[in-house]
């Protein structure tokens, strides 16, 4: 039986490595979130800084790491599913990696960290988290679920004709109160203490944030990149807010092409 | 502490290993129990040692009881009444005092005699030591052997292996509900010989897999049932979540029940089944010997039976059924939906019953295949309905998850789907393969308990691709839902 066992482990092991299988979602957010801290927990075992770290929603979410070209180095993305980009930062901060570029979405920020998120940090300091990081093999990239969901996501946004990004969902265009403000202020100092280069986006979907932070971000010099900057009508959403994934590619290589141009 | 935790798994290998060491001994059976007592008492009081008096109180108070009920020639109803009545009051006031202040009261949080009612401490577990409590002094009461084996103890060992049999580890905060007259008699030194490990280590594979592959996984997708904005989900979703809700609750009850009974086997002791694939009944009554198959033969020994059972009439009868399912729907938690879930399950057995009664459904037995599967797929949707007063997060929600099913339009979350068929696909196989493979009742002797049985060579590497799938796709770790109660 322990034989067996050791079999169907190996075996998942000797066909997913050579052919560069991994899951990039997994059908539940919260696993989706736990790979990722993966990844991130498993770098800082390696030491080894990042050369792009996206942060923020599930939305910054669908830039896949595979996206980018992988001659710059390593490419973290810590869009939270469910989690509010304020999750991602708490657990970036707290990892002490450091990183060439961090893009950091502006469409989830300033909320409150969810439930969810709550739940991803605590991972992050478990032990369950340390071992997933210890033993590559147990990590969640390598759940054979997730394996197959990522291939039949892949498949259907492929394969669909997605949504076109329409009008946005609500207006949330809130001037920004003094607490807000110095929050901002803050967070921007922060993250300069862990990035070369910090740049703010604005991920193209129909939730859009509240301009009233990129107009503030934008005063305190900070680069903002915003969905004019992208061509829009080549986008497609599976939903309302999420990019597919031709279209979360496109954005990362227009991305990667400005980042190259500056 | 949790069965699937690093904590338990060093306490329980601790705990083996002083336990066969003390095989070798002569007073072994004493230390043997001791061993088990000492691990059920870290158990229990881990992270919570403040209710460890509760349980150690509870227990020795039972075994008092049962002490002075075992040295008496003929014994005394009084004092089998004092026994009832203090589990009771003791699981009242833990469990139903908030309930009844709040109802009374009409506050949210009232004080009274220096108790803040709204606040009290549920103890994890004490529906199913406080049962045990019940089933020890009735079983003494009635049974002449039971009272001889006691009787013949010396004090010391008898509160020993009274206060092990609620306390023991295995099945104290969830079950299965042990009685006393088949449990005490089990009390002996095991050697290493004795142990069963191949059964052992089967019921542990298998309900881990349940626990942690199966309904670990399958909480990421229903916890939005439990969310007040579960309205959010589109129909398809909500009706998939629901059915994933119903695999979910099954793996992981059955799951835990199977860990128990591993474990206990581990030990050198049988439990009673818990569960037999209860989805695939083909009537409520039968759901019933087949779901939580310990409290379904408790509450029919201890409470339908004394109340008359079906010895008094038609409609007492009736009565009785819908009695006992209520008190079973308020076992499961101080709440009006337990409740409500428990009086649907007493209506739904009085109306099987009168149905059956007045020719106008046909027992299971006589039912033409067709009908049979119809019915089976009646008894499971409205099973799988009632769960709702489980999962969502008040009763108004109830009507308001039926207006969203039939409001909304057809289209679907492919997250949702993919994730609530895969991981209930294991729990429709388990029921099929259960179907197809021998009748498991042979698995069990006349007292439920576990028959002692040889692993088949054709199930070891099935076996082995299940561990395979718990180290490689177990879910986030979650509480049993059993807990609660």
């Amino acid at each position: 039986m322990i034989l067996t066992a050791l079999a169907v482990v190996v075996l998942n092991w000797g066909i997913t490595q050579p052919l560069g299988l991994k899951a990039d979602f997994s059908a539940a957010g919260l696993q989706s979130n736990f790979a990722r801290i993966d990844l991130l927990k498993s770098a800082k075992k390696r030491g080894e800084d990042a050369h792009i770290t996206l942060l923020g929603s599930s939305m910054i979410g669908r830039l896949l790491p595979r996206f980018f070209p992988p001659e710059n180095g390593l490419i973290l993305n810590l869009g939270m599913d469910g989690g509010g980009g304020n999750s991602a930062l708490e657990l970036f901060m707290n990892s002490g990696l450091h990183t060439e570029i961090a893009v950091i979405e502006l469409n989830g920020l300033g909320y409150e960290v969810t439930s969810q998120g709550a739940e991803v940090i605590e991972y992050e300091s478990s032990l369950e988290a340390d071992l997933r990081a210890t033993a590559p093999v147990l990590s969640y990239q390598y759940r054979p679920s997730d394996m197959l969901y990522t291939r039949l996501k892949s498949w259907n946004d492929n394969r669909s004709p997605g949504r076109l990004i329409e009008s946005p969902l609500e207006d949330k265009d809130v001037p920004l109160t003094k607490e807000q403000k110095a929050y901002f202020k803050e967070l921007g100092i922060t993250i300069q203490s862990r990035a070369n280069r910090v740049v703010f986006i604005e991920i193209p979907s129909r939730a859009v944030p509240n301009r009233y932070i990129g107009e503030y971000l934008k005063n305190l010099g900070h680069q903002i990149i915003k969905m004019d900057d992208f061509d829009t009508d080549q986008l497609r959403l599976t939903d309302q807010i999420h990019l597919n994934l031709p279209s979360a590619k496109l954005v990362s290589r227009s991305l990667v092409k400005q980042f190259k141009d500056e | 502490m949790l069965f699937n935790s690093l904590e338990f798994m060093l306490l329980c290998l601790c705990a083996l290993a002083l336990y066969l060491a003390f095989s070798q001994l002569k007073c072994g059976r004493s230390m043997q129990v001791a061993v088990i007592l000492v691990a059920s008492i870290v158990f229990y009081g881990w992270g919570q040692a403040i209710l460890l008096p509760l349980l150690l109180g509870s227990s020795i108070f039972n075994a008092l009881i049962a002490r002075v009920l075992s040295r008496q020639d003929s014994p005394q109803k009084a004092l089998v009444v004092i026994g009832v009545i203090g589990n009771l009051l003791c699981l009242a006031f833990f469990k139903y005092g908030g309930l009844l202040a709040t109802s009374i009261s009409g506050q949210e949080n009232p004080s009274w005699a220096g108790i803040d009612w709204g606040n009290i401490i549920l103890p994890i577990g004490i529906s199913f030591f406080t049962f045990q409590g019940i089933s020890l002094v009735i079983d003494v009461y009635r049974e002449k052997e039971l009272r001889t084996h006691l009787a013949k103890q010396s004090l010391g060992r008898c509160l020993l292996e009274v206060v092990t049999y609620i306390a023991f580890f295995p099945q104290l905060v969830a079950g299965p509900i042990v009685k006393a007259r088949d449990f005490l008699p089990q009390f002996k030194r095991v050697t290493p010989r004795e142990i069963h490990w191949n059964l052992a280590v089967r019921y542990l594979i298998i309900g881990f897999f349940l626990k942690m592959v199966v309904a670990d996984n399958l909480k990421d997708f229903t916890v939005y049932l439990s969310h007040d904005e579960f309205g959010a989900l589109k129909p398809i979703d909500l009706l998939f979540a629901l059915f994933g809700y119903s695999c979910q609750i099954y793996a992981d009850f059955a799951g835990y029940s199977l860990i128990a009974l591993g474990l206990g086997a581990l030990f050198g002791y049988r439990f009673p089944c818990n569960f037999n694939l209860p989805y695939i009944s083909q009537s409520f009554s039968e759901f019933w010997t087949r779901w939580h198959i310990s409290l379904s033969s408790w509450l029919k020994e201890y409470l339908y039976f004394p109340l008359g059972g079906n010895r008094m009439g038609t409609w007492l009868t009736y009565r009785n059924l819908i009695i006992v399912m209520l008190l079973g729907g308020l076992w499961h938690g101080a709440g009006w939906n337990y409740l409500v879930w428990g009086g649907a399950h007493g209506l739904l057995l009085a109306s099987e019953r009168a149905l059956i009664k007045g020719g106008f459904l046909p027992t299971s037995q006589d039912s033409p295949l067709i009908l049979k599967i119809l019915q089976g797929l009646v008894v499971f949707t409205m099973v799988t309905i009632l769960w709702l007063f489980f999962i969502l997060p008040d009763f108004s929600s109830f009507f308001l998850y039926w207006q969203e099913v039939i409001s909304g339009s057809l289209s679907f979350s492919p997250n949702i789907l993919f994730g609530i068929v895969l991981f209930s696909l294991p729990v429709v196989i388990h029921h099929f393969y259960g179907i197809l493979k021998s009748p498991p009742e042979r698995a069990f002797d006349q007292q439920g308990l576990l028959n002692y049985r040889v692993v088949s060579w054709a199930e070891v590497p099935l076996l082995g691709i299940l561990l395979a799938c718990i180290i490689l796709n177990y879910g986030s770790a979650g509480s049993f839902i059993y807990f609660q109660f």
